[in-house]
């Protein structure tokens, strides 16, 4: 209860100062950094998916923005996790950085700040920030800008800062920043869970394929083998008669099948995920020159699995009995680095789907 | 088959043995090794041992990300300090478990996975164990590739000498092949004695194993006790995330692994090519190889090493290269690089290895 009143009165501080994200306030005065001593900078953020450019951290809760606007939000404790997909719009994602940078986010330096704001010895800190009394109470903010100029300071920023309870420390225009970001987390999290995920189609080229799928029930059709957790992996396969077998298998117990009955419209739109992202033209040996996606780290958690198709067709490209394997050896690696290949997005809502279907048959307890 | 292709490998070689498993061999590597898929035959040494095969000191530089030494400082400090020794002991792992037992609750520790990811990252080591590729779930068998399925053996224990293995169908090659070196004389990874390592004790080759032996042993804690070694012995390299488990040591099989690799590009130890290895602590990453941080990780991995290798044999051999040295992944990082998951409520064991006073474990 106590932190929601600091949170309320440090919004109303923001609002009061002109804050919500429009500009420098006021309340910088006095430290050093008059009110606007940022506001001069330029700046340039990257409209590539591929590339991140913003991510703010908070306690168990986490929001990652593309340089297309798609946003990641996730919340809980890695045993119970709630993951979002949302995109934001460019002019709302420039305007919240805007207002970061105003603030003076991208030239963050905790130890120069500390020393400079709060009189502190530079030694009393590490770069990461002030100590938090708990993990839970850092927000941490990764600010990724092509280029950032203010007069003489020209530097290109990829900027990683920690901060602790600012509303500690509501003097300081960085610590505004901070929990700007904070409260953005929090406001998209609710629309998050009030709206859902929103699909995101992978557009041209692959989705204007068309295909056909076997009705045979004894045919795999589709299957995806990955870590669902740091215990448990699971492959989920889907044969021709709609039938989803989920077998999940514990470190240390037997395996235990899961299946759910889809209709026809369903797995269509399943099977649609996977084709739309090119996996009915799945090339591993390309693939892996053109994008580096099949090297991994090691220790990395991988996912393998397997596409049938009766007939394919994108424009002149045709074929019939399609089966195609395809495996990424590092999940993460390639969310982080190829995010911007059609078939590392078709993976990713491809595993959020089938998890989802996975969790939702679980819940009920089915077999 | 697979015979056949050992011996093929005796025929072939300058050597006919060279030391666990190194990293590249068990496929994880597939599109490194210069360009062409790794064979399992291979040593894999730190990053700066070159073609030259200049023997002596092998100094490897390790830094922290800035900002993050208040957490990684004292697991680095610890796990340089065990690998350093290169002192292999029984009774290593406290709390310890394996691939095979159920998931409980308790903390990751910080410590125990750091000196796994530089027994990567540092000391060229891969898992001692098998991981299944169609989800990456480890078992507690021992590694191996184009490997079909695997039975326990008589002594109903899974990495032990007496298992049965299956090779993938399918026209040859390739078969099933053993990437875990094993000790020519007993394939005994938890004894600890003088036998000096180098090709003329160590092998990887199916066909000169000893009586008894179907498949090599490796150190997973039930292998362990079998062989008398206690059921607190087991590999750092064993690939498993248990909440609570603690290394204080290594054990012989990661010994044995990295001091093969020490014996240099002739394999022979005594002679002027064998290396030591110093890791050291850095302050700056500049002037480091190794970057140890912490990253935004998917949550179905507790960290990771990114690194790569690069062939070194002054003249390979017709089979492809054996000898390689690690190396950074510069399309991803100018350093060779540990991360540790940030998105894990780690336990850090920050001090009291020497009294073994799990009491001070302290929580992030």
């Amino acid at each position: 209860m106590r932190r929601a009143v600091l949170w309320c009165v440090l919004l109303v501080v923001l609002l009061a100062a002109g804050g919500g994200g429009s500009g420098p306030s006021e309340i910088a005065q006095g430290y050093g950094y008059p009110a606007g001593h940022y506001s001069s900078a330029e700046f340039v953020v990257s409209d590539d998916p591929a590339v991140m450019v913003l991510s703010v951290r908070h306690g168990d809760r986490s929001l990652r923005v593309w340089g297309d606007g798609r946003t990641e939000l996730v919340t809980g404790s890695e045993d119970e996790r709630e993951t979002f997909m949302r995109r934001i719009e460019r002019s709302r994602l420039l305007s919240l950085i805007r207002s970061a940078v105003d603030h003076g986010l991208a030239e963050f330096d905790a130890d120069v700040m500390i020393h400079e704001m709060q009189g502190r010895p530079r030694d009393g800190h590490s770069l990461g920030g002030p100590p938090c009394p708990t993990g839970s109470e850092r927000i941490e903010v990764t600010l990724r800008l092509v280029s950032y100029t203010r007069d003489s300071f020209k530097n290109p920023r990829v900027e990683r800062a920690g901060f602790c309870a600012p509303e500690t420390y509501a003097h300081i225009p960085q610590a505004q920043a901070f929990a700007e970001l904070a409260a953005l987390v929090e406001e998209e999290l609710a629309t998050a869970r009030r709206e859902g995920s929103i699909e995101i189609r992978a557009g041209p080229p692959y989705s204007e394929a068309t295909f056909t799928l076997s009705n045979d029930p004894a045919k795999l059709i589709l299957s995806l083998g990955r870590r669902l957790t740091l215990h448990e992996t699971l492959v989920s396969r889907l044969f021709g008669d709609g039938r989803l077998e989920m077998e999940l298998k514990e470190r240390g117990h037997d395996p235990v099948i899961y299946e759910r009955q889809m209709s026809y419209s369903e797995m269509v739109a399943l099977v649609r995920i996977a084709v739309d992202h090119g996996f009915g033209e799945w090339d591993t040996e390309a693939l892996r020159e053109v994008f580096g996606i099949v090297r991994g780290g090691i220790d990395a958690s991988g996912a393998r699995g397997s596409i049938h198709l009766e007939t394919y067709r994108r424009g002149d490209y045709a074929r019939e009995g399609v089966n195609r394997q395809f495996r990424f050896q590092d999940v993460g690696l390639a969310r982080e680095f190829s995010s911007h290949v059609p078939q590392v997005r078709g993976l990713l809502l491809l595993r959020e789907k089938l998890n989802a279907e996975f969790e939702a048959v679980r819940r009920e307890g089915g077999k | 088959m697979t015979r056949l292709l050992v011996l093929l490998s005796i025929a072939w070689y300058p050597f006919p043995v060279l030391a666990g498993t190194f990293l590249g061999s068990a496929g994880h590597l597939s599109s490194s090794c210069g360009g062409s898929p790794c064979s399992n035959f291979i040593i894999v040494h730190p990053v700066g041992y070159t073609s030259a095969g200049i023997g002596g000191e092998l100094e490897i530089p390790i830094c922290i990300e800035p900002g993050e030494e208040r957490l990684l400082r004292a697991p680095v400090e610890n796990a340089i300090a065990i690998w350093n020794a290169l002192n292999p002991m029984m009774g290593n792992c406290r709390d310890c478990g394996t691939a095979d037992e159920p998931f409980r609750e308790g903390v990751q520790l910080l410590d125990t996975v750091v000196l796994h990811e530089l027994g990567h990252c540092a000391m060229g080591l891969d898992h001692s164990n098998y991981q299944a590729p169609m989800a990456d779930d480890s078992v507690n068998f021992t590694s191996g590739t184009e490997v079909n399925s695997y039975g326990e053996g008589a002594d109903g224990i899974r990495g032990s000498r007496d298992d049965v293995v299956t090779p993938n169908p399918g026209p040859p090659p390739p078969n099933a092949l053993m990437t875990h070196w094993y000790r020519l004389a007993d394939n005994n990874p938890v004894v600890i004695d003088g036998t000096v390592i180098d090709a003329t004790t160590f092998s990887l080759i199916w066909a000169l194993l000893p009586a008894g032996s179907n498949w090599p042993a490796s150190a997973n804690r039930f292998v362990a006790e079998s062989l008398g070694a206690g059921d607190d012995t087991q590999s750092v390299m064993h690939a498993a995330a248990v909440r609570n488990m603690l290394y204080v040591g290594i054990s012989a099989d990661d010994s044995n692994t990295v001091r093969h690799a020490m014996s240099g590009l002739d394999a022979q130890a005594g002679t002027a090519d064998d290396y030591t290895i110093r890791l050291v602590l850095v302050n700056d990453c500049a002037d480091a190889e190794i970057e140890v941080r912490m990253s935004d990780l998917e949550e179905t991995l507790l960290g990771d090493c990114l690194a790569d290798v690069t062939p070194i044999d002054p003249e390979p051999p017709p089979l492809g290269s054996v000898h390689h040295a690690l190396q950074p992944i510069p399309m991803l990082f100018p350093r060779i690089t540990v991360r540790i998951n940030e998105n894990i409520s780690w336990g850090i064991f920050a001090d009291s290895f020497e009294s073994g006073d799990l009491s001070r474990w302290a929580q992030r």
